[in-house]
């Protein structure tokens, strides 16, 4: 019983979920959004719970996650959609202690791919590695502040989550 | 009857203060500055959320801070009608690394994170979670490119990808292939494309082409 149900796949459990989900769910919702805000996050599912974490609502934010969080081209491309269509009028760029991004390098995990797959065309693939999330944090808000395409009165600030305490800090911009 | 209405009263007071306290001034000032409009309306949300982590990290577990064992890796859109993935997928937020991108775009930017999420974090499957609706089908990248640099009167960045996109089915399709084929995404992870109607909270799964 117990092993059926742990093998059947997540995604199996997700698409029988959902349809009691769709039961309950309030048409409404389905209006387009209007959101205020746009926050770039780590994939980390420690990150997941925004709304818990910032005490916003879940309507109001644009949520672009990537690994570490990254700030890259197509990070900036999101960003100008998200504040000259969608209609965000902030930026927040959220890191975090802890990341998974910092136990590899780019190169070594390059290479130890290639050989466990015996396939070496895609090196060098970006993998997103990074040492120091305040350090980061900094580079990303120069690099959306400095992009000519990003609204002059959005405000653009960086804040680094500890997952040991639920805390965020600022890091002032150099 | 006496109670209930000192409570009443209690209940009024107590809104007051939070009125008070939440915009920094007393409330009649602040009806006065702002002519009727919240004050509250213009607060900064970063400057509200700091405020409220605060509150969030007094109750704060630390045992949620523990290296996450993800199994799954979702790709979803930035929008907000895909945030609460807990709800729509009946699955553990824990379980979850989720990418969000415009759209979602699969970029080489979210292969290199698929492959983290696989082969360092342990993910072992993959769902690409589009849907109905999006505010990236209402332009085009060379429309939008050309009304930026028209509008900021700078056109260094053109040309910008943006992401723009017509058919969610169709993008789902591309994505799958185009994850399915990199030689680096573990075979036996299976990756599979859905389709989030968000008229009627429904995902759909999409075969592949």
């Amino acid at each position: 019983m117990l092993e059926r149900e742990t093998q059947m796949s997540l995604m199996d459990q997700a698409l029988k979920a959902n349809v009691q989900f769709a039961k309950r769910y309030d048409p409404k919702l389905g209006g387009r959004p209007e959101p205020k805000i746009a926050i770039v996050t780590c994939m980390d599912p420690r990150l997941s719970d925004l709304e818990a974490i910032l005490g916003l609502k879940t309507a109001d934010m644009d949520v672009i996650r990537t690994g570490g969080p990254a700030v890259t081209e197509d990070v900036l491309g999101e960003l100008v959609v998200s504040t000259r269509v969608l209609g965000s009028k902030e930026i927040m760029l959220l890191n975090h202690t802890g990341c998974g991004f910092t136990t590899f390098t780019d190169k070594e995990l390059n290479e130890k791919v290639a050989r466990e797959t015996g396939d070496a065309t895609p090196v060098p693939m970006r993998l997103f590695a990074f040492k120091d999330p305040e350090e980061n944090t900094r580079a990303q808000i120069e690099k959306v502040r400095s992009h000519p395409w990003i609204p002059k009165d959005v405000p653009v600030r960086g804040f680094i989550f500890d997952v040991h305490t639920g805390r965020m800090q600022e890091v002032e911009s150099r």
